[in-house]
């Protein structure tokens, strides 16, 4: 049985709900002809007004009966799915969330509805199609809901109410498979009913109505028994006379509907709270640390029965890691879907007309990366959709199509992840980056930057190009905070811009927040973490080669100069220098840098613990980790590191 | 919310509040306590000032359930308000089901 607060169950599907409301919307927009699409907003809202009463929020189900009535107008055929009454809704549903959520406006919500009538007036001049003269019939309807019905929000009273709107109706209850009170779950609904209705209104399909929001899982038998004067107990009798033909509804929606059906089957699905899982994940890490322990205590003894118990629990401490790192996988899709609902509101602020094609929707990523990637994502888009695209005409003379086309896409690339934004806009007028830097103070006047630098200005703090400030940006805040938010995941940003062509802004996201392979090196008395992924390869760094470039800290790697960066000097190490040092060389995309390390201990399972908040304006660390043998080693921060080297190189440029 | 009352050979259990899903888990641990103490179980409702068709369905399997083992269930007073609003619309009042009508309203009951 489940024990979980209902009201938070309630907040989970009402969330889900919403999601799928806002779909079938932004689908509608693009198919407004689809009746499957009409049906299944139809159904979701009802569902959420329904589910919304059962939980005592009135507000949220008065609220939801307004655009319920609306569509049920659309889905009668009686009002067109307008986009002038999609985007009402959509801004409705928004209020709906609230309403949820608990942080309801209520001006907002008066606004909005006085919006929604507006537009339905408006809407009304399509007259409704004239009615044939209705045959009075009577029907049998007995019927029981899915087990969960209640669970899940259904109010089986609120069904009924319809029934009775239908016509003559007689409701008589059946608790014959309700099973001993010891077996029943409570919320489960076990009970069955027995109809009889009559009425000219009443037809099949108006019967069928009632359960459309249910009828997927449900047992639904409509029977028509014919004479409308007889009364209901006669009606019964009659039923082995009429044409009886049970319903099977399971497989009355079309396949066409699959796309826009928004009840997601609860297969073999369980839904976990996430700090569960972060706690769960806690007790892998110290699980990896204790490992680490035990494998160092091992490769001293002499023992072979403890190293080869030794070997398997590290085995399975892995193996655990890796399950455990699956587990917080969600496909990106779901940030993805989110986006939509951005172009459509960009679309009608900016006037311009976006095609947003997404690509790599089913890569994944631990689920708390994703959340903290929504913010800075909806910034660099909002900002390709701004700044990058131009206007219909604009484009138009410059010979491109009139609508721009902004990419979202996600890729793996070894232990990241690549999310890349891409408009074929105007791009990014460098010129006018430069004047702006100089004139705001960032960069002397004058001051020699790589192509790389003078883009990556754009997330400097305060920074905006954009000539008139709008609601969507232009004020400079914004995107500092994507390059914070992607620091404080230890990504990296790449940005790339052809003018006349587009702009692409990569965010290099690395696969996990908590355990990562790191190789473990030494310089001085200090052990340090390099994380493995970034480290591209070790090579010697004899005396002679070390004196040669004491002046200019450059190595050639097969004809190609790589500064290298003394984590010596960097760390103050006092400690005396090793025959064989070691460089290992480092990247983040394009850029590399040579660590020069005084020697490489071995790989090392890396359970990042964060540095406290002391030590949080430390730029050359990530983290630190606990050794196997109960020390302390700090991670290298390789972006800063790479950029640190990159100014290195530049120096050294202007010098030569 | 009430407890369980000794009275000889009939337990007691009251309920008070709004008796819907929110709350029927609750509900249902105290009845099928009751339930499987045996005996006569006599149900107090007068407090309840909000139901639905799970209290309902709930109270169904206490009777079926009591019934089974040999004894009885009632209610201390006819359903009236909130809860008689439930049945009336859930179709619980109508019908052959004498039995049932008798229980929840005394309807017939001198």
């Amino acid at each position: 049985m489940n024990l979980q607060d209902p009201a938070e169950i309630f907040r989970l599907e009402a969330r889900e709900l919403l999601e799928a409301i806002e779909q079938g919307l932004l689908d509608l927009a693009d198919r407004q002809d689809d009746r499957d699409l009409v049906d299944a907003v139809f159904r979701s809202l009802h569902t959420l007004k329904g589910s919304g009463a059962m939980f005592g929020m009135e507000a949220l189900a008065a609220f939801t009966h307004h655009c319920e009535t609306a569509f049920d107008r659309v889905r009668k055929g009686l009002a067109p799915a307008t986009p002038e009454l999609i985007t009402c809704v959509l801004n409705a549903r928004d209020h709906m969330r609230a309403l949820v959520e608990g942080d309801p406006d209520p001006a907002v919500g008066d606004a909005l509805l006085a919006e929604l009538h507006r537009v339905l007036e408006a809407g009304d001049a399509a007259p409704p199609a004239a009615k044939a003269a209705p045959v009075a019939k009577a029907w049998r309807v007995r019927f029981s809901l899915p087990i969960d019905a209640m669970a899940n929000g259904t109010n089986p009273l609120g069904l009924l109410a319809e029934l009775r709107d239908l016509g003559d109706c007689r409701i008589v209850a059946s608790t014959e498979a309700v099973p001993a009170i010891d077996d029943l779950n409570p919320t489960d609904c076990h009970l069955a009913w027995d109809v009889t209705l009559a009425g000219p209104k009443v037809s099949r399909s108006s019967i069928e109505d009632v359960f459309l929001f249910v009828m997927d899982d449900m047992v639904l038998e409509i029977v028509e028994t014919g004479a409308v004067e007889a009364p209901a107990e006669e009606a019964v009798a009659v039923v082995e006379a009429a044409i009886v033909e049970p319903v099977a509804v399971a497989a009355a929606p079309a396949p066409a509907a699959a796309p826009a059906a928004e009840t997601k089957k609860a297969d073999s699905t369980l839904r976990v709270p996430a700090e569960r899982l972060d706690e769960l994940m806690d007790r892998v890490g110290e699980l990896v640390i204790a490992q680490s322990r035990l494998k160092t205590i091992a490769a001293h003894s002499p023992d072979m029965a403890l190293r080869s118990v030794s070997e398997e629990v590290e085995r399975l401490a892995a193996e655990l890691r890796d399950t455990m790192m699956v587990v917080r996988m969600v496909p990106i899709s779901n940030l993805f879907g989110r986006f939509r609902r951005l172009i459509h509101d960009l679309q009608r602020d900016t006037g311009k007309s976006i095609d947003l094609i997404t690509q790599g929707e089913t890569t994944e990523l631990d689920k708390t990366i994703i959340e903290r990637l929504a913010d800075p994502l909806i910034h660099v888009i909002r900002n390709a959709a701004d700044h990058g695209l131009e206007t219909p005409e604009q484009r138009t003379a410059a010979g491109k199509p009139a609508t721009g086309k902004l990419t979202l896409s996600a890729r793996h690339s070894g232990a990241e992840v690549v999310i890349t934004v891409s408009d074929d806009g105007r791009g990014i007028d460098r010129e006018r980056v430069r004047a702006k830097a100089e004139q705001s103070g960032l960069i002397a006047p004058g001051a020699t930057l790589s192509d790389a630098e003078l883009l990556h200005l754009i997330f400097a703090p305060g920074f905006s190009t954009a000539a008139a400030v709008t609601n969507l940006s232009g004020r400079g805040v914004g995107m500092d905070v994507v390059k914070r938010t992607i620091e404080s995941l230890r990504g990296a940003i790449d940005i790339t811009s052809v003018p006349g062509q587009g702009s692409q802004v990569s965010l290099r996201i690395p696969l996990t927040l908590a355990i990562i392979d790191g190789l473990l090196v030494r310089v001085g008395d200090g052990r340090y973490v390099v994380p493995l992924a970034a480290v591209e390869e070790c090579v010697e760094l004899s005396p002679e080669q070390d004196a040669r470039s004491a002046g200019r800290s450059l190595i050639s790697l097969r004809d190609e100069f790589v500064p290298f960066l003394r984590l010596r000097e960097l760390f103050r190490t006092t400690a005396e220098v090793g025959p064989h040092q070691k460089v290992v060389v480092v990247s983040t995309g394009e850029a590399r840098v040579g660590l020069v390390v005084d020697q490489i201990i071995g790989d090392h399972q890396t359970v990042i613990k964060s540095l406290s908040k002391l030590h949080a304006d430390v730029e050359t660390f990530s983290g630190a980790t606990i050794l196997g043998d109960g020390g302390v080693a700090l991670i290298l921060d390789v972006p800063h590191l790479v950029e640190a080297g990159q100014r290195l190189e530049k120096q050294f440029r202007v010098a030569s | 919310m009430g407890d369980i009352l000794d009275g000889g050979n009939e337990g007691a259990i009251a309920f008070s509040g709004p008796a819907t899903i929110p709350h029927v888990i609750d509900a249902w641990t105290r009845l099928s306590a009751a339930v499987a103490a045996g005996g006569d179980l006599v149900v107090d409702i007068a407090e309840v000032t909000a139901a639905d068709l799970s209290f309902v369905q709930l109270i169904e399997a206490a009777r079926a359930s009591c019934a089974r083992q040999g004894g009885t269930v009632r209610l201390a007073q006819p359903a009236e308000g909130a809860l008689r609003d439930v049945l009336d619309r859930g179709g619980f009042l109508a019908g052959a089901d004498t039995d049932r009508l008798q229980f929840w309203t005394y309807a017939g009951v001198a």
